[in-house]
């Protein structure tokens, strides 16, 4: 059971975007209406 | 406009105030959104969004000798510059997490008509943290 879950855990890692590259939080300043 | 942002697949939560200029916006995790479709549902809704103050997860690289954040699943580089407010902290950032996984807070200027869209994004970094496995 160890060894399965220590190589899920290995291709998780080779999974682009996996490890939780992304974007987390934006405080984003807004002028009015154009 | 909150109502917009909120629709886009991967918000968590969104608050904004038009008294301030601002708009909060958190994501859920594993989400694949990117500060451009943000910055395009807030111009949809006639507004003009500038600066973004964003935390961003992602790989540190190198970039032709200079640091770099890769978000593999976006696949998008920024080019980690000092913030005036934290000088050092990109020396830092290079020193000890090249290859590492991070948090990195800071800030997106906004996009300019000189700045080269093939270009990769500057940001201006105020910290980071070193994500735990």
């Amino acid at each position: 059971m160890r060894r399965i879950a220590s190589l899920v855990g290995w291709f998780a890692l080779l999974i682009p975007g996996f490890a939780g590259a992304e974007l987390r939080e934006i405080r984003q300043t807004i002028f009015g209406m154009d | 406009m909150s109502v917009a942002i909120q629709k886009v697949d991967g918000v968590d939560s969104v608050k904004v105030s038009l008294n301030q200029g601002r708009a909060d916006v958190r994501f859920k995790p594993g989400n694949r959104v990117t500060v451009e479709r943000i910055l395009e549902v807030i111009r949809d809704n006639g507004f003009t969004p500038r600066g973004s103050e964003v935390r961003i997860a992602g790989k540190v690289i190198e970039r032709g000798g200079r640091p770099a954040l890769s978000v593999t699943c976006l696949d998008l580089v920024y080019l980690l510059v000092d913030h005036p407010d934290a000088r050092g902290k990109v020396g830092e950032l290079q020193k000890v997490v090249v290859g590492k996984q991070v948090t990195v807070s800071g800030y997106l200027s906004e996009v300019t008509k000189d700045v080269k869209p093939e270009e990769p994004r500057r940001l201006e970094v105020r910290d980071f943290a070193v994500e735990s496995k």
